[in-house]
């Protein structure tokens, strides 16, 4: 994946570019405003990962500047700023996601993958599969090899969402913001608790187990192999 | 260096300007007094004289020299008329009650002034007296005046009147400008050192009340309940230093332990994986209380941009609750959640609330263990109030510290068994009151804690007023 970085903190963007390839990325970094907007506006990128407080031009600016542009490539705040009211600035401005500084890596990770399958993955079709397991949207009706699996509604929401992102890491913090639109750290195992009984009526019957912990990150759900 | 200061004041400026315009205001009266006083009896005495001259040239005219004498001692009988003196064109006195023309001085008109020797009832005086000479025919002259010491000393008194009392108004006026300016400034003075010696440091110090509850007063009292705030800021942040050095130091410091020990030692691969991953989690925890405590601080700091919405208060409850049920089930807790059946509109941030309301059921999961596990969470609709309700039969918090939990980094359990940063209930706090709501912890009956959130309830025409 092409991905723009748009960091002026030297160090944090050496860290951020040397985990992003090591993941297979390619990443061209820029240090302002100015050099930022003048990449994005020239290059051909799969997701960009823009600070909010930058010299010359801030985030916001060059994010509503692409977006008057024409060019809607899919866009990831970074900000020390961490409060609803930053975030809902941020969306507006034409942001597609927004993480708070510091952050984990595999969050940010997990993040800019999330952006780039978006997308693809959020086709018409309003039956979700993966493996044996088949997801109706309509109906609400979830089965595995065909038997019925009763969920509760937040436990289908949550299922819906990792389905969507399946192959995917999706972080504690995703499910809360995504499934619960909670946008605080519960300071609980509770996410842990939620995804275990999904786990529970998911995979306890039925091999092989598609809900699988990423150790460090979060979850995925996925054909094991 | 104190004058230059004092004439510079508001206070003496304005002084200075109304004594002006009194100044101003006060001549004018004086000159109208004196035009219509002094002034009126001057030009009638002028006008007597004229008339009397006008008279006698016209007595002259029909009965020549003789007719004039005769008339002239005729007159000069009576002493509350003029004063006369007819002269041959040599200068001798033909007749008259003046014995001989006195040295006179030539004033505006013609008219001349002269000091003469009067006599009235035994008494003999030196006065002065305003008239004119006219030629008549032949060389003889003719001096017509009237004694003007009484309107001369009139005229002196309000000369006089004036003078003092312009010279007395600006004095009193410059005195009484000075004096004002001079106690203005000394308590503007007296404001300026508190307001130094706060800026030096001294956050205790306050600016002098005089008790009079005047202007000056009101601004002081105003200026010292802005410090007190000022100064409760000051101190919740030095406590937030000291417990921020506290709680985080130990966790950093048993971080860098690890990390130096494991450096020392022989380790295997997947040991330092372990390490490694060990040291994640408790950077994780310390950013997690590092973002709780920035969250509190900008909370507290009124951060008055927060989205606020009209959002349904059972709904929000309800998902709060089954948000966090599975924790209840796992520690084997009686849960019951109990909310009106119809919605109850409250306008709030829903990422906020829901933070509060996880943060109180949380707590009393946490806390609420024991024989009997059991928390209970209800909504109720209480007049233009919501209340939200948890309550748990823990162990419960003694009254005594039932002031102080909302505080930051307090924990009663010092022994700290349960994982969290002690920021829990300080951010409910900060967010209940952001939606200007309350945050009641109180005894539950039989036991463990009730903590209530009370809230308004949305209203239609409130909702300006709320945003803005």
């Amino acid at each position: 994946m092409h991905i723009l970085l748009i960091e002026d903190d030297l160090e944090a963007a050496g860290f951020v570019q040397k985990g992003l390839r090591e993941s297979g990325h390619v990443v061209d970094h820029a240090i302002n405003g100015e050099q930022g907007l003048e990449m994005a506006l020239a290059g051909q990128f799969d997701v960009m990962v823009v600070d909010r407080m930058l010299p010359q031009r801030d985030g916001l600016s060059i994010v509503s500047h692409l977006r008057q542009a024409g060019i809607h490539t899919p866009v990831l705040f970074l900000s020390a700023l961490g409060e609803v009211e930053d975030r809902v600035d941020g969306l507006n401005a034409g942001g597609d996601d927004y993480l708070t500084k510091p952050f984990a890596f595999a969050e940010l990770l997990a993040r800019i993958e999330a952006l780039t399958r978006r997308g693809t993955n959020e086709n018409i079709s309003t039956v979700l599969e993966l493996a044996d397991l088949e997801v109706d949207l309509l109906s609400r009706r979830v089965t595995r090899q065909g038997q019925l699996i009763e969920l509760q509604p937040r436990e289908f929401k949550l299922l819906e969402y990792m389905l969507r992102h399946a192959g995917q890491v999706v972080t504690r913090t995703m499910l809360l913001e995504n499934v619960w639109e909670y946008h605080f750290d519960p300071q609980t195992n509770v996410i842990d608790v939620h995804i275990s009984r999904l786990r529970a009526k998911l995979d306890k019957d039925f091999s092989p187990p598609l809900l699988q912990t990423v150790r460090g990150a979060g979850y995925s759900l996925r054909v094991p192999g | 260096m104190f004058q230059a200061k004092l004439l510079k004041t508001t206070t003496f400026r304005a002084a200075l300007f109304y004594l002006a315009i009194f100044c101003f205001s006060s001549v004018a009266l004086i000159s109208y007094l004196y035009w219509n006083t002094a002034g009126v009896m001057m030009r009638q005495t002028d006008q007597e004289i004229m008339d009397e001259i006008a008279n006698m040239s016209g007595y002259y005219k029909r009965s020549g020299i003789p007719g004039m004498i005769r008339l002239v001692k005729q007159r000069s009988l009576d002493p509350r008329l003029s004063l006369y003196l007819l002269m041959d064109p040599q200068g001798r006195p033909l007749a008259g009650n003046l014995s001989n023309l006195p040295d006179y001085s030539v004033q505006a008109d013609n008219w001349i002034h002269f000091d003469y020797r009067r006599q009235r009832e035994n008494e003999t005086k030196i006065t002065t007296a305003r008239g004119r000479l006219i030629d008549l025919s032949l060389g003889f002259k003719l001096l017509v005046a009237r004694d003007v010491e009484e309107l001369r000393q009139l005229d002196q008194l309000m000369t006089q009147a004036m003078v003092y009392g312009l010279g007395l108004i600006l004095l009193m006026g410059g005195a009484g400008g000075l004096l004002i300016s001079r106690n203005f400034r000394r308590r503007i003075d007296s404001i300026n050192r508190a307001s130094k010696q706060i800026m030096d440091g001294d956050l205790s110090r306050r600016v002098p009340i005089k008790g009079t509850d005047d202007e000056i007063d009101q601004l002081s009292q105003n200026l010292n309940s802005m410090l007190e705030r000022i100064e409760d800021l000051m101190r919740s942040m030095r406590q937030v230093t000291d417990n921020v050095a506290h709680d985080l130091r130990s966790p950093i410091n048993r971080l860098r332990n690890r990390l130096e020990v494991t450096l020392m030692q022989d380790t295997s691969n997947e040991e330092l994986r372990e390490v490694l991953e060990k040291t994640i989690e408790e950077a994780d925890s310390l950013l997690v209380t590092f973002n709780a405590l920035l969250s509190l601080t900008r909370l507290e700091a009124g951060a008055s941009e927060v989205p606020m919405d009209k959002l349904d208060i059972c709904a929000l409850v309800q998902d709060a609750a089954e948000f966090i049920a599975p924790i209840a089930e796992e520690k084997g807790f009686h849960y019951r959640t109990q909310t009106p059946n119809q919605p109850l509109m409250v306008q709030g941030s829903y990422p906020l609330l829901s933070q509060a309301v996880v943060n109180l059921i949380d707590n009393a999961l946490k806390y609420g263990g024991g024989d009997n596990p059991e928390v209970q969470i209800e909504v109720e609709d209480w007049l233009d109030r919501v209340i939200i309700r948890i309550c748990d039969m823990g162990a419960g918090i003694p009254e005594a510290a039932l002031e102080r939990v909302t505080e930051r980094f307090v924990r009663l359990d010092e022994s700290r068994t349960h994982q969290g940063s002690g920021l829990g209930l300080s951010l409910v706090a900060a967010i209940v009151q952001l939606h200007q709501g309350q945050l009641k912890l109180t005894q539950n009956i039989p036991q463990g804690l009730k903590a209530e959130i009370v809230l308004h309830k949305y209203h239609e025409h409130e909702n300006a007023l709320i945003t803005s």
